[in-house]
């Protein structure tokens, strides 16, 4: 089938996704016990607070009518304001996005690049000593979480050698930050010109880049693995090499065939670390859209929560819908199934 | 024939996966089980040198490594040896009871999976999206919405686990499904039920053993996020993630053993864990991508 | 006259004039590392391809012979290995080669037609980019020609409209049409020797005998020599000059076709002869299951299956028995033969 029609069988599937996910969202939030209004009010707060806070966030409503109210703001893109902030949900998801999207991009980068490298090492010289030692990496990448290696890259980079800055943001609590056209402080510096201010935020970066890029490599280096291993041993690789091909192409070859599995893992990955960098991007104060996440979820902001669950579903269904078409473009085979 | 007299005698594998009774397993196998076991004793059964929860009066906050305290004391005086262990009392079940829920649980819908094709087809591919789903933060959310519980921590582990049972059985399932020696049972009319516990289960033990080893992999790492966090188990009670946060607020001022220490704990458990399971998924299954 | 030493391999006498072998191959041994211990794939297994000659090698499934070329090729991969032997081609000893030289000589001097064209050729890339490689791992000057080149080697496959293959995939493409791109691929640079695994298997009837002969034309137009695998006698039968048959790693009968096929003197030979089926004969068929590779049996691998197997068969691998035509087979029957050989006690 051609290509459009492949597409649109696809693009189909994200409403009813969405729409799932929305009402899984909500549920989630308002038929769980637990007290926001408890919790935003204060310890101090008399009954006639309690009951003030209750009205002003709309708690006594009755669910479904509650329900109704969301689903109605949500078609008009409205996901409801923040208990605390009272600033619209989606105004701060916007506002803390473009850290979190710096962040993991350059972690990915990093992650690709040596994961692949490991990856490949162990599959071309599979069962030897090299192999050996590649997958001891790995495995070793693997175990450490996350936030355990960013703590040690802070003590060992910043405090023994001084090498790092101190993790304290984006950038340094003296910089002046650059002007806003992306929020992402990195592009923005590049963008202004500001050397200075850029070359902090890179300073900053590196810290957290390689604490989620380590430990994420782990998994490029293992799905690389996995295809290029049988690639390697397929007839077509040996037809390359019967063909008199040098090595260097064979390997090509070898990752036409692996590349996309590599290249779908890249694309989860990148979507489920928009949240799953929370716990690095608090660690070093980053500002992101993960930090935000959690902040609400301890403050029981139930419109934030209910908003980024939203948003990530939103988003984990676009990023599989563009790796399916993506695939398909890749590799003519799959649209004629 | 035999194919027939084999599918009648329950429980004889009779699959021919690659060399699996050949392989002896190794040590690789063997080295970090027998930590595992040993952590695990000496986390329960080892009288513990200071009270994890209390700090007794030759406690000094943040002391050095030393012969009184192996490894030290965290900000309140307290053993920073004694907690790890209480730690690993406290974490390692939890893990473990969480992941042996997840794969009941999910054997369990990977086999009604398994028998219902189409359907069953369409599960999976919903189960694909959620990979892309930042899935710490929604069990962060729901153990934070749901009070903080011991029981909420499972219930978050289990949710995030079963997934992966429902993903392997359904791919073993299917391949087995298509194997000979299941035809043959079909064909003298062995019913369902038993077809699937006595001909098609004893052959997954492997992978599913190799899948429970990296469950309990992750059901730490979400435990220690939680803790870590502050959420799910209680301050008070000793957690390694919980420990790396109150050490943690020290990391700029040096004092490393409040801090390196849990972390190491996490990471070698994890690394074990890891390792046992690589080296089952390799004895007793084909290639599976985690 | 040869009086050959015992367990040498025969050279066939000179005919007409004398043509010089092309390949040689000696004692070659090919191990595979297996959890049981290590398996016996390729057996001391020696043989010569001449100019000019299409050689045929027949044995079942299993017997060695493919992983007898890719030994011959360097294209075994662990866990195999190729432990002793030799293949001396136009002079120089492929298994001794540093491996850019052998790169040098696979596909330039030595051409190589695989059995599966679907599984060898690569579904992401356009058949004239493929081409394009080949070319350009050779002789770069040519390879700025490519498509013309391409187009050219087609035609002579008897593809018709080879610019549509050209742009296209492999999947696109029938059965017949892709091996023929295989074919073409494999002697686009003009090789002394193709060596073809099994080219046919998987292709309807009619479009064998199509691709067969077109092989063989191609072959004795431009005087190149050919190694054929097959486990089909009927082709050895209609398209080869010589023929070695193989069993459980060992070479057990070589010769000409005719001599050998008709006039087969290895118990195999003649299993396999007596295994096709013929109009009104019952069907015969081999009883019995190839031995074990990693314990390979002292004596003669055939001989649990072999009807005639008497003492010497389970002690002792059988000496040459050699004809002056080059009939040559290995087998303690020999010993009892008018034509003798030396026989072993």
């Amino acid at each position: 089938m051609q290509l459009r029609a492949y597409a649109g069988k696809r693009l189909v599937f994200i409403p009813i996704g969405l729409a799932t996910v929305i009402v899984l969202a909500f549920m989630l939030v308002n038929l769980l016990p637990g007290d926001p209004a408890g919790v935003i009010a204060g310890p101090a707060a008399t009954p006639q607070d309690l009951a003030a806070t209750r009205q002003r966030l709309g708690l006594d409503q009755p669910l479904l009518t509650r329900f109704g109210d969301y689903i109605g703001n949500l078609l008009h893109g409205d996901l409801g304001s923040s208990f605390y902030t009272s600033r619209p949900i989606t105004d701060e998801i916007f506002r803390f996005l473009p850290a979190t999207l710096e962040l993991v991009g350059l972690a990915l980068i990093v992650a690709a690049i040596v994961g692949v490298a490991l990856g490949t090492v162990a599959s071309y010289w599979k069962g030897r000593v090299a192999d050996r030692a590649a997958r001891l990496l790995v495995t070793i990448f693997q175990s450490i979480p996350d936030f355990f290696l960013a703590l040690l890259l802070i003590y060992l980079l910043f405090f023994k050698l001084g090498q790092a800055p101190a993790p304290v943001g984006q950038l340094g609590l003296l910089d002046t930050p650059p002007d806003h056209v992306t929020g992402a402080v990195l592009l923005d510096a590049l963008l202004a010109g500001d050397l200075a201010t850029f070359r902090s935020a890179v300073a900053h970066a590196i810290l957290p880049v390689l604490a989620l890029g380590i430990y994420y490599s782990a998994y490029f280096a293992r799905s690389t693995f996995a295809t290029l291993v049988p690639a390697l041993e397929s007839k077509q690789v040996e037809y390359a090499r019967a063909c008199g091909l040098s090595e260097w192409r064979v390997l090509g070859y070898a990752f036409r065939q692996a590349r996309t599995p590599i290249l779908t893992y890249a694309g989860i990955l990148l979507a489920a670390l928009i949240g799953g960098a929370a716990i690095v991007e608090t660690i070093f104060s980053w500002g992101g859209f993960g930090q935000w996440a959690i902040d609400s979820i301890l403050k029981l902001d139930l419109p934030a929560i209910q908003g980024f669950i939203v948003f990530a579903g939103l988003g984990a269904l676009l990023v599989f819908t563009a790796l399916d078409i993506i695939v398909a473009v890749l590799d003519p085979r799959v649209r004629y199934e | 024939m035999s194919d027939l007299l084999e599918a009648a005698a329950p429980g004889v594998p009779t699959v021919s996966q690659p060399a699996r009774r050949r392989r002896r397993l190794r040590l690789r196998l063997w080295i970090p089980a027998a930590f595992l076991v040993a952590l695990i004793l000496v986390g329960f059964i080892a009288p513990l040198p200071y009270d994890p929860r209390t700090p007794d009066s030759s406690g000094v906050p943040l002391s050095a490594p030393s012969a009184d305290h192996l490894m030290g004391t965290d900000k309140f005086g307290l053993d920073v040896y004694s907690r790890l262990l209480a730690s690993a009392a406290t974490d390692i079940p939890l893990a473990v009871g969480g992941m042996l829920i997840s794969l009941v649980v999910g054997t369990v819908l990977g086999l009604t999976a398994t028998l219902r094709g189409r359907r069953g087809e369409r599960l999976v591919r919903a189960l694909d999206v959620f990979q892309a789903f930042p899935l710490l933060l929604i069990a962060i959310a729901v153990v934070a919405l749901m009070g903080n519980h011991l029981r909420n921590v499972i219930i978050a582990i289990v949710v995030l686990n079963i997934p992966r049972f429902i993903r392997l059985i359904r791919s073993e399932g299917l391949t087995i499904r298509e194997s000979r020696y299941i035809e043959a049972a079909q064909a003298i009319g062995v019913s369902t039920t038993r077809l699937l516990f006595r001909h098609m289960l004893p052959n997954m033990t492997g992978t599913i053993l190799a899948q429970a080893s990296l469950a309990v992999a992750n059901a730490i790492v979400v435990i220690a996020s939680l803790s870590f966090l502050g959420i799910g188990i209680n301050a008070a009670d000793p957690s390694w993630g919980a420990m790396l946060q109150t050490g943690s607020q020290s990391i700029t001022t040096g004092e490393w053993w409040a801090w390196v220490f849990p972390g190491a704990a996490i990471f070698v458990t994890i690394l074990s864990l890891n390792v046992i399971g690589d080296e089952l998924q390799e004895s007793f299954g084909r290639a599976v991508i985690r | 006259m040869t009086r050959p030493v015992a367990g040498t391999a025969p050279h066939a006498p000179p005919r007409g004039a004398a043509p010089k072998p092309l390949l040689e191959v000696r004692g070659l041994r090919t191990e595979f590392g297996t959890p049981l211990g290590v398996a016996q794939v390729v057996n001391d297994v020696s043989f010569t391809v001449r100019r000019g000659e299409i050689l045929g090698i027949v044995g079942e499934s299993g017997c060695g012979k493919s992983v007898t070329i890719r030994s011959i090729l360097g294209l075994v991969r662990q866990p195999g290995k190729v432990a002793a032997g030799e293949a001396v081609f136009e002079g120089r000893d492929l298994l001794g080669m540093k491996p850019s030289e052998l790169r040098d000589v696979r596909g330039k001097d030595i051409g190589f037609i695989a059995q599966n064209p679907f599984s060898s050729l690569n579904p992401v890339l356009r058949i004239s980019k493929q081409l394009h490689n080949v070319l350009r791992s050779h002789d770069r000057e040519r390879a700025a020609n490519s498509y013309e080149i391409g187009r050219a080697a087609l035609a002579s496959v008897g593809i018709a409209g080879p610019e549509r293959v050209l742009d296209g995939y492999a999947h696109q493409l029938s059965g017949g049409t892709a091996q023929r791109v295989i074919i073409a691929m494999s002697m686009l640079l003009d090789p002394a020797l193709v060596i073809a695994d099994e080219p046919t298997t998987g292709l309807d009837l009619t479009v064998q005998r199509q691709i067969l002969d077109l092989v063989r034309g191609l072959v004795r137009e431009h005087e190149r020599s050919m190694m054929l695998v097959t486990h089909d006698l009927g082709v050895v039968a209609h398209y080869c000059d010589r023929v070695v048959v193989m069993y459980a790693g060992k070479i057990v009968e070589q010769g000409a076709v005719q001599e050998v096929l008709r006039a087969p003197k290895h118990p195999y030979t003649r299993a396999l002869l007596d295994a096709i089926p013929r109009q009104g004969r019952p069907l015969v068929h081999l009883k019995g299951r190839l031995p074990d590779l990693v314990n390979y049996p002292s004596g003669c691998p055939f001989a649990p299956r072999c009807s005639h197997a008497f003492e010497p068969c389970t002690t002792g691998w059988p000496d040459a028995t050699s004809s002056p035509d080059g009939h040559t087979y290995w087998c303690h029957l020999g010993a009892e033969d008018k034509e003798v050989g030396n026989v072993s006690a």
